[in-house]
This record gives C-alpha cells, sequence and structure tokens, in this order.
C-alpha cells in the first residue's frame, strides 16, 4: 500500500476514534440552520433569499469550531515535532492531515446540506452547485483555517485569535461560495463563480501547505 | 562606501540605532512642514468641487491615510519576507514597528471614508470594494499586531506575524476583486464618479499631503524600529550601552 | 475660500469635514504618543535585564 495512502488511513481512524468531533460541528450546523427560520419570517421568500448566505456562514462556522484541536492532539503527544524532524516531506503530511480533518469535519455537512435546503426553502434545483461550491469552499476554509491553527499551536486559549486570523482571510471564498448559490436559485449560469472558488481552491491547496508547514516550523525552532 | 556595504551595515542594530536618530529628526520636520503646506492648499485655497462644494476636501486626509494603509502594509509584507528568507533581524523590527501605524491609518481611513460618504452617498457605509478591503486589511492589521505580541519569545511572535502577513498581502487584491466582482453584479456602478479628473489647484495639496505622510511615517517608523530592537535584544551590549543608567 | 465663515462651515459639510479632520489628528497625535510609550518601555526592559546580570554576576 501507497504510504501516503496508508498516513491518509491513519489519520482518519485516529479523527474517526473521537467521533465527538464529527457529530459537534455537524449538530452545530444544523442547530444554526434551524435558528434562522425561527427569528426570520419563516414565509418563504425572505427565507430563500437569504438561504446561501446562511448555509455559508454556517458552515464557516462549523469549520470553525474544529479548529482548534486540529493539531492540538499531536502538538501535545510530541508527533508534530516528529513531523518537522522527520526527512519525508512535511508540507504532504501537512496536506494528507488537512484533507483527513476535511472528511471528517466537513464531508459529514455536505451530506446534510439537502436537509437544509429543505428548511431554508432554497429551490432544490440549485442543490447540485449548492453541493459543488460547499465541496471546493470547504476545502479552501479548512486549509485556511488550518494555517490558524498552526499559527496559534503554542498558545493557550487560541480560539479567538484563530477568529481574526481565519475569518479576514475567509471572506473572498465565501463571496464567490455564497454567489455561486445565489446564481444557482436564480437559474442563472453559476460557472463564473464557481470558477472563482476553483481557482481559490487550488491557490490555497497550492500555497497554504507551505505556509502551514512553516509555521508549524517556527513553533520548533529555538 | 558602496550601496551593498551601506545595506550590510544598516543591518547591525546598533549602527541603525545610531544614523536613524538624526534621519528620523529630518523626517519629523519634513513631514511637518508638508503636511501644513498640503492642509493650507486644501482647505484654504482650492476651490470647492462644482459637484461636492467644500465636502471634497475630506479627501485630503482620507486619500492620504487609505494609500498609507495599504504601502505600510506592502512595508510590512516585504519586511516579512527578508526576515523569513534571510533572517534579518532588522526587518522583523521595521514591520512589528509598521503594524501598529498601518493599523492607524486604516482607522483613519474607515473613519474618514465613513464621514465623506454620507453627505455623498447618504449614508456612512456602503459595501463597495474599498470600503470592504479596507475593513478587512484593518482586521489583518490586529491579527498581525496581536499574534506578534502573543508568544512569549518574540522570535517566535515576529515568524508567525511574517507568515499571516505574507498570507495576508497575498489576501487583499483577492478581497478588493471579489468585493468588485459582487458589486458588478448586484448594483452595477453606482458609486462611481469620485475618481473622475481632478483639477491641478486640488491635486497638488493632495500630493503634497501623501508625501507629507510618508514621511511623518518614516520619523515614526524609525522611531518605533529603535524601540523594537532594544526591546529584542536588551541583553547585548550595545544596548546597555546605548541606554547609559 | 473667499471667508472664514465659509472655511468654519465649509459650506453646508463642516459637521462631516471637520470631524473628519479632527480625527486624522487626535490619530496621528496618539501615534507620537504610543511611540514615546513604547521607547519607555525599551528602556526599562534593557535597564531591567542588566540589573538580572548585575545580579547574577556578584
Amino acid at each position: 500500500m501507497n504510504p501516503w495512502l496508508f498516513f491518509f488511513r491513519t489519520e482518519l481512524g485516529i479523527s474517526w476514534r473521537e467521533r465527538r468531533r464529527v457529530m459537534l460541528p455537524l449538530v452545530f450546523f444544523s442547530i444554526v440552520a434551524f435558528l434562522f427560520p425561527l427569528t426570520l419570517n419563516p414565509k418563504g421568500h425572505l427565507l430563500a433569499r437569504m438561504a446561501p448566505g446562511i448555509i455559508w456562514v454556517d458552515a464557516m462556522l462549523a469549520v470553525f469550531l474544529g479548529l482548534e484541536s486540529l493539531f492540538r492532539h499531536d502538538h501535545e503527544e510530541g508527533i508534530l515535532e516528529q513531523w518537522v524532524i522527520s526527512p519525508t516531506s512535511l508540507e504532504l503530511r501537512v496536506l494528507f492531515k488537512v484533507a483527513s480533518f476535511w472528511t471528517v469535519t466537513s464531508l459529514p455537512l455536505l451530506l446534510i446540506s439537502p436537509l437544509l435546503v429543505l428548511w431554508l426553502s432554497f429551490p432544490l434545483r440549485g442543490l447540485g452547485i449548492l453541493m459543488i461550491g460547499l465541496f471546493l469552499g470547504t476545502v479552501t476554509l479548512c486549509f485556511l483555517g488550518a494555517l490558524g491553527a498552526a499559527l496559534t499551536l503554542t498558545l493557550r486559549q487560541s480560539s479567538m485569535l484563530i477568529a481574526i486570523l481565519f475569518l479576514p482571510i475567509a471572506t473572498p471564498v465565501l463571496i464567490f461560495g455564497a454567489h455561486s448559490a445565489v446564481l444557482a436559485a436564480r437559474q442563472l449560469d453559476p460557472r463564473p463563480a464557481l470558477y472563482l472558488l476553483a481557482t481559490l481552491f487550488f491557490l490555497t491547496v497550492g500555497i497554504v501547505p507551505k505556509a502551514i508547514s512553516a509555521a508549524l516550523r517556527i513553533s520548533y525552532e529555538t | 562606501m558602496t550601496l551593498k556595504t551601506f545595506f550590510h551595515r544598516l543591518g547591525s542594530p546598533p549602527y541603525f540605532y545610531q544614523i536613524s536618530r538624526p534621519w528620523g529628526r529630518a523626517f519629523a520636520w519634513i513631514g511637518l512642514l508638508l503636511i501644513l503646506v498640503g492642509l493650507y492648499g486644501g482647505l484654504w485655497l482650492a476651490p470647492p468641487d462644482y459637484q461636492q462644494g467644500n465636502g471634497f476636501r475630506i479627501m485630503y486626509v482620507h486619500v492620504p491615510s487609505a494609500w498609507m494603509s495599504l504601502f505600510v502594509f506592502m512595508v510590512i509584507a516585504v519586511c516579512s519576507f527578508i526576515g523569513l528568507v534571510w533572517r534579518m533581524r532588522l526587518a522583523y523590527a521595521v514591520a512589528a514597528a509598521s503594524a501598529p501605524l498601518g493599523a492607524a491609518f486604516t482607522a483613519v481611513a474607515l473613519v474618514t471614508g465613513s464621514l465623506w460618504g454620507k453627505p455623498m452617498w447618504g449614508t456612512y457605509w456602503v459595501w463597495d470594494a474599498r470600503l470592504t478591503s479596507e475593513l478587512i486589511l484593518f482586521f489583518l492589521y490586529l491579527g498581525v499586531i496581536t499574534l506578534n505580541r502573543s508568544f512569549e519569545d518574540q522570535k517566535t511572535g515576529d515568524k508567525a506575524a511574517a507568515i499571516l502577513a505574507l498570507v495576508g498581502a497575498i489576501d487583499v487584491p483577492i478581497v478588493h476583486y471579489s468585493v468588485d466582482w459582487w458589486q458588478t453584479l448586484h448594483q452595477g456602478s453606482s458609486f462611481k464618479g469620485l475618481t473622475s479628473e481632478i483639477a491641478p489647484s486640488m491635486l497638488w495639496p493632495l500630493l503634497v499631503l501623501m508625501a507629507g505622510f510618508m514621511f511623518y511615517y518614516g520619523w515614526l517608523v524609525l522611531w518605533r524600529t529603535r524601540s523594537e530592537l532594544l526591546l529584542r535584544e536588551a541583553d547585548r551590549d550595545w544596548a546597555q550601552q546605548v541606554i547609559g543608567s | 475660500m473667499t471667508s472664514w465663515h465659509e472655511f468654519v462651515t465649509m459650506g453646508r459639510f463642516g459637521l462631516f469635514v471637520w470631524p473628519a479632520f479632527g480625527f486624522g489628528l487626535v490619530v496621528m497625535l496618539l501615534n507620537i504618543y504610543w511611540a514615546h510609550l513604547r521607547e519607555k518601555a525599551a528602556h526599562r526592559e534593557v535597564r531591567e535585564s542588566r540589573s538580572t546580570e548585575e545580579e547574577i554576576r556578584s
């Protein structure tokens, strides 16, 4: 078996053992989404128009929720230090680590997004585009968030700081993402937004693992 | 002295500490002079705008601060790069000294922009590309400052803030573009009209003020960099000698 | 500008123009004050590190 595939599977297994980490963002994602119909006027139009924004902000908050614990465990157990010292590529390890983080925390969000679409009376015909957008967007958000988590690795009470680092940088993803869903809901061509989102996706996946590795390295330099 | 040896010596904190003092003092006086001349030209000499009346004069504080907010972030990004690649201590000190100044310029740009927006657009805030990216820039400054000061070891803080600054430098143009794109999708271009041709009698005070702000920043950044260097090298001999008992 | 009155009222925009310049001025003066505070903190740090060094030596 390819060693990187093995690494990925091990990471997945570790995350899966702490199932709470999977359930929490999922529960959070659903509760936030169900608060909106209750606090806004639940009759149709307004809700349907706000649905893309609600879903996207909600997804971003759910990703943010898990960030603090992303590297925490590996850091405390000294595993990260091993990674930093080891001759194998730290960038690739980071890439697979974040990919497994995404699989465990964000993939479930994608899978229950049809439920949210029903709750928020978002037109069903836009569901496919919404999910493609959410896929591209949550992966990008996970990498950007992982950077925030890596920069604040050695600090206690880091979640507020992660918010300050992560949320401003995540804005373009939200703008393009939410508007791909808006376009889809209005039966307009969503491709411009999706292409821009995909550009951010590739840009982030290409550059940010390098930045995350650099951030991890400085935590272990003296 | 060739340029290369000059830069090499500039990288040495004691040398920088020594020569930055007279330079800073000169910058302060030049900056003050330019700002006073610019204000006189902008607030008194320049004729009222035929569309905006005297309201356009807010430009003379708004545009220089907005320009400085971007310029200072660029300085921070370049210094961060130099610091990370060549491990130059002075670069981190300059970046750390610049961040609060840049945040202040950004705050001024945001507040004056709002005050300008009220009489011109009828509202204190619109979500156009410039205002939004300025706001994001402000949050980025706060992030850089907080991150830099969060670590027990200043070196870690410097490097972490440097990485954030570099990512931020890529992010700000993307934010600007994304909001611009979103605007054209929704409202069309209803907020334009401030970028029209500008008469020379209105333009020169603006340029003088921008230069004045640059010198003002130059003065303060040299001053603050000296403090940052002392904080980073407090136990070195040169710092002990500079601060006599 | 043709008169002091026009200068002070800024046409009808005085309420916006002067707060804008006032805020700018306040922040620019605060910058100077903050730089001063930072310098004081730096000097204190240098002195403290000297006294601890002397304690170690003695």
